[in-house]
């Protein structure tokens, strides 16, 4: 296979892998803000801790759309700060990669491209998240670590206090 | 509850280690909340890697790539991420990188951050 060849179905490839994402996206962002906005009053009320779960949960499905929409969306839960960095509009990511695909030396599918990417940015999130609400996770990650620690311990005590009744 | 836990995270890391060897994680069996909040805080060094080496073998199976070339590699890989990531600021200058690294548009600077970034 020549080395022009392939460029070209690489091209197609990905032509194609656009064609079927931006609908799934499109759809995703409708959904997501749905919930977001029904459910808004019920997540105001719960704790940061709680807070952080559930917009851990949903915020990724609009992860891929910065309008207006979506920025409203974020002000209104007071995200406004750390989180909106991680946000960015796709379509315009995707016309500069379009452009980038053209000129560069290299192959790069975009679903595996866009996979790791996606990963990347749900982690991204979660530690803007936390920043916002201003939770301390590594804090909370030592407090799980000593809970653990601290049935094992009760459990080792109450295994010696069985064996001595016996 | 714990044990439990335990037992489905050792499960997943068994899973992973058979079917995607190649794939990098933070694996700590003992330590599992940890090693998810070191994936969450440093997801670059996980996730950028794996798209990194996914799209290096992939271009060395197509025959794009030799190893005279990764160098080259390293500067296309550093112009898609500042396409793809929303927040650039980590792939900018800091300022204790002045001597070592050269200019921002320099591909000295560009291999030079990719390694320092992902890589290390």
């Amino acid at each position: 296979m020549s080395e022009s060849v392939s460029k070209d179905v690489m091209k197609k490839h990905n032509k194609e892998y656009l064609e079927t994402l931006y609908p799934t996206l499109l759809e995703k962002k409708r959904k997501g803000l749905e919930k977001l906005i029904n459910d808004k009053k019920a997540i105001v009320q719960l704790n940061p801790i709680r807070q952080y779960i559930v917009f851990t949960l949903l915020l990724k499905d609009i992860l891929h759309h910065k309008d207006s929409e979506v920025i409203e969306c974020l002000n209104s839960f007071g995200l406004n700060k750390h989180t909106h960095k991680v946000f960015k509009d796709f379509s315009t990511t995707f016309k500069q990669l379009n452009i980038f695909q053209d000129y560069s030396e290299f192959l790069f599918p975009y679903q595996t491209t866009f996979g790791f990417l996606e990963l990347h940015l749900i982690n991204k999130l979660k530690e803007e998240v936390a920043y916002d609400l201003n939770i301390d996770l590594f804090k909370i990650a030592k407090k799980i670590v000593e809970k653990k620690k601290m049935v094992v311990y009760l459990l080792c005590l109450m295994i010696c206090f069985l064996k001595q009744i016996k | 509850m714990f044990d439990d836990l335990f037992f489905k995270t050792n499960q997943m890391i068994e899973f992973i280690e058979e079917n995607y060897p190649t794939i990098k994680y933070y694996k700590n069996k003992k330590n599992m909340t940890n090693a998810a909040i070191h994936t969450a805080l440093y997801s670059h060094k996980i996730c950028l890697y794996n798209l990194y080496d996914s799209l290096l073998e992939f271009n060395k199976k197509a025959g794009y790539l030799d190893h005279n070339t990764v160098g080259d590699f390293k500067v296309f890989f550093y112009d898609l991420l500042f396409i793809l990531l929303p927040d650039t600021s980590i792939l900018k200058k800091y300022d204790d990188e002045d001597l070592t690294y050269g200019e921002t548009n320099n591909t000295r600077f560009k291999k030079k951050k990719i390694k320092s970034l992902i890589l290390r």
